[in-house]
């Protein structure tokens, strides 16, 4: 199965997975996958369903992650959801690798914006929920 | 006295006719007025002053047409005749009274305005018009309703709490003479006076001829004002001495505590107490964070893609429609039907149905992401068991309830903190010193009574003095008294100044007594209001020559206190005081002295946030709410997001004042304030901006009063 690579954009944000060596108190998300995936939805919102461009670098450690550990974590429903939103064509449910480039993107623009709301400390799970909760009234307001 | 509605029409920055409405069904009606700074919160309790009073301190009866709104004033055209008015409806027992305040004023020239005519009128209750001119009736209970110097202290304009209470000393004393009726009162013992002098009078005519009667009635009545003078000082002097003796007490049992030592275990056992609970809560505080950090990483980031939704919800029908969606086959089961010479329906195989079974196999079961497609269709579906829409609500709300308990955990801790280290630093401190401090202070006391007291018994020696002498006096006038039917003449006016006298003192004993209970109920209500929330151990103390609040520690009046002790303490203040004088009214009504019935007060705070910690924020907010049958809040963002999570679950009625404004003042507010933050509020989980551009075609600022619940 095809695999996503972690751009290099998100290495400052590794601290915040609890499995990370060198894991910040509180951090969030209990997997890399869960962080790319995190990260992915954030970017497709910032791209506003713009086609993303692909990262400049990607880290070799922590290992690109396969698309089936996204599967088996129930992550492939979010994955899947971008690609389609994002291509607009349902071909892309059948693209393994065009769906993790395009996934590879939205984690690298993802990371960037983090990276600019949130400073990267022990109190970043804090600015994730106002982020998150921004996000959700403000599309709901969109819809009223 | 409560409001149940406020109207308000082309006056001030509100354009057209717009309302506010009040409840005033419950126990405790708290209505809350968010409005940004400039956007017309102080033109609220402007506009209701107007219509009380017909005038402002700013603003007579010349210059009301400024009043008028600015967009009328403007479109008018010279000759034509414009007008504004504020009405208010309010609640009676006997039945709601409605009244309204007009201005008209005629353009006479470019900015050129005649004289305003000011009216007050009286609108009906089932058919409005016509209105009804008032005749001075309306005007009079209003007066009586909320008398005018009482009005800053209900009705709180341009942030008076900020350190100055009441605008003032003065301001609150002048609040308190009218308060007790003192004028009346001075005004009846002076009445008095003048019937006695008048009978002294005509008893002077009467005894014009008799020098020596004459001459004894007139040094009677020079001992009678120096023995008057004499019973001032004394009641002054008592009065100080009281208060020494008060203060006196409170010290000494401070002594006494220090002595036995139980006030330094009292302090341990609460310092004890406060530490295992600063333990729980910080557990609870961490346990909050990491339940915070759970569910940003549980999120997966859902809420981001509520955008995303609608186009995947058309895409995963398109491939519905086209039966290449993932459905509950495997790979074998198909390879098994093509195997086979017939179709799963019975029929023989074609190559038309081998084509579809291929097609089948090929646009979905090839796929590795079937199950995440399957797992897609339900979560854009509202009413999926995985929806989408449904899990990022549920997130939010999640995500809002634990960021509120962690703030309030938060706030405790460092409540708690302080409370201790204020508590520890009292237990560390040598009790010689404040033992060496106390005695120093009873000394001073002590000096002091002693010289109040020699001062009372000189006073009342020299009083008893001066009774005596006017006794030898009135035996010497009763000798030199002329005979025949003059003397039952001056028998006549005698009696009368007997009783004039009486009248005098009574009234003079009465006032002295209602001053007294006065001031026992008010330091009851004010103390129960502001002790238990003052966490600094400082207490409400009520001055008996006064009757002014002051904040006490340890026997000391401090002054200043930064936090917003002071805050607390004036609206307690307040609150006591408008329930006092409801109950004043209605005991007088009782006894049939008529001063007009009076109901609960209703309170206008604008700002009374400022400057001040947040325990006392919060302790304002929760005081406010239960404590007045009907309190209006005006507030700012900042304000408003400080109190917000624990006012908003109590607030009946919410508005917003959405100001709109020309475009350079927007671009200098943004200068300010680069994220436009102070323009967003956020109430009942949504945001809303409430300073705005004008229409193009409309070129001042006006304000749209908007109801939020």
């Amino acid at each position: 199965m095809p695999q996503i690579r972690i751009p290099k954009s998100a290495e400052p944000l590794l601290p915040l997975c609890r499995k990370s060596s060198d894991a910040l108190e509180n951090a969030c998300f209990d997997t890399y996958a869960d962080l790319l995936a995190f990260a992915a939805s954030c970017g497709y919102h910032s791209l506003g369903g713009r086609k993303p461009t692909p990262p400049d670098a990607f880290l070799s450690i922590p290992n690109p992650i396969d698309l089936a550990i996204f599967d088996n974590q129930k992550l492939l429903p979010a994955l899947l959801l971008i690609g389609l939103a994002t291509t607009g064509d349902y071909q892309i449910t059948r693209d393994d690798e065009s769906l993790c480039q395009l996934i590879e993107g939205c984690v690298d623009r993802g990371c960037k914006v983090l990276l600019k709301e949130v400073s990267v400390s022990a109190t970043a799970h804090l600015n994730f929920a106002q982020l998150l909760d921004t996000t959700h009234h403000a599309d709901n307001d969109d819809k009223i | 006295m409560i409001i149940k509605e406020l109207r308000i029409c082309d006056l001030l920055l509100f354009t057209g006719e717009q309302s506010l409405q009040f409840p005033t069904s419950q126990d405790t009606n708290l209505v809350v007025i968010l409005a940004p700074n400039n956007s017309g919160k102080t033109n609220i309790i402007r506009a209701l002053k107007f219509l009380f009073y017909g005038h402002l301190s700013d603003c007579n009866e010349a210059s009301a047409y400024r009043m008028i709104n600015d967009l009328v004033k403007t479109k008018a055209k010279t000759g034509s005749e414009v007008c504004g008015w504020v009405e208010a409806t309010l609640e009676r027992e006997e039945g709601n009274l409605t009244l309204r305040r007009i201005i008209r004023v005629r353009k006479i020239g470019k900015d050129q305005w005649a004289m305003p005519e000011i009216t007050l009128m009286h609108v009906r209750p089932k058919h409005r018009e016509p209105l009804e001119p008032d005749d001075g009736h309306f005007e009079q209970k209003i007066r009586t309703f909320v008398p005018e110097q009482l009005f800053d202290a209900f009705y709180f304009k341009g942030e008076p709490l900020d350190g100055k209470l009441l605008g003032g000393v003065g301001a609150i004393r002048e609040s308190l003479a009218a308060f007790l009726h003192e004028d009346g009162w001075q005004e009846a013992e002076d009445a008095a006076e003048a019937v006695r002098q008048q009978y002294t009078r005509e008893i002077q005519k009467l005894t014009e001829k008799n020098s020596e009667y004459s001459k004894l009635l007139g040094e009677e009545e020079l001992f009678r004002s120096h023995l008057l003078k004499d019973q001032d000082r004394l009641g002054k002097k008592k009065t100080e001495l009281e208060s020494v003796v008060a203060e006196f007490e409170v010290v000494n049992i401070r002594l006494q505590e220090i002595g036995t030592g139980g006030d330094a275990e009292n302090l341990a056992d609460k310092i004890r107490t406060a530490r295992i609970t600063l333990e729980r809560t910080k557990k609870n505080y961490e346990r909050s964070e990491t339940e915070i950090a759970r569910a940003v990483g549980s999120s997966h980031g859902i809420p981001f893609l509520l955008g995303a939704l609608p186009a995947a919800r058309r895409i995963l029908a398109q491939m519905q429609e086209e039966n290449i969606l993932p459905a509950d086959v495997t790979d074998r089961f198909v390879a098994r039907v093509l195997k086979s010479s017939r179709c799963v329906c019975g029929c023989e195989h074609t190559p038309e149905t081998r084509k579809a079974w291929e097609r089948y196999k090929e646009k979905t079961l090839s796929l590795n992401m079937n199950r995440g497609l399957s797992d897609l269709l339900n979560a854009v579906q509202e009413d999926g068991s995985q929806s989408y829409s449904r899990l990022s609500t549920d997130l939010t709300a999640k995500l809002k309830q634990l960021r509120s308990d962690r703030t309030r955990f938060l706030q405790e801790i460092k409540q708690l903190e302080a409370a201790i280290t204020e508590m520890e630093q009292r237990l560390q401190l040598s009790p010689v010193e404040e033992i060496r401090r106390s005695g120093q202070r009873l000394r001073q006391m002590s000096i002091s009574r002693q010289q109040l007291q020699g001062e009372v018994t000189q006073l009342e020696v020299g009083i008893k003095m001066v009774q005596a002498n006017m006794k030898g006096f009135k035996d010497k006038l009763e000798r030199a008294k002329p005979s025949g039917a003059v003397a039952a003449k001056i028998r006549t006016f005698d009696r009368g100044r007997i009783r004039a006298e009486k009248l005098r003192l009574l009234i003079r004993e009465s006032r002295e007594t209602l001053n007294k209970s006065f001031h026992d109920t008010l330091q009851r209500t004010v103390s129960h209001y502001y002790d238990k929330a003052a966490y600094d151990g400082t207490r409400a103390r009520i001055m008996p020559g006064t009757l002014l609040p002051a904040i006490e520690n340890d026997g000391h009046v401090r002054g200043n206190l930064g936090g917003g002790q002071s805050q607390l303490l004036a609206l307690a203040y307040v609150v006591a005081l408008a329930r006092l004088r409801k109950n004043l009214h209605t005991q007088m009504q009782k006894l049939g002295i008529g001063c007009g019935k009076i109901d609960d007060q209703s309170f206008f705070l604008d700002s009374p946030f400022n400057n001040m910690t947040d325990h006392y924020a919060h302790a304002i907010a929760q005081f406010l709410d239960g404590n007045a049958r009907q309190v209006i809040l005006l507030l700012a963002r900042q304000q408003w997001n400080l109190v917000r999570k624990i006012i908003e679950g109590d607030i009946r009625q919410a508005y917003a004042f959405e100001y709109h404004t020309l475009p350079e003042k927007i671009a200098e507010l943004k200068q300010k304030d680069s994220k436009l933050e102070d323009f967003v509020y956020e109430y009942g989980g949504k945001k809303m901006k409430l300073i705005n551009e004008l229409p193009a075609d409309v070129g001042h600022p006006y304000t749209h009063i908007r109801a939020l619940t």
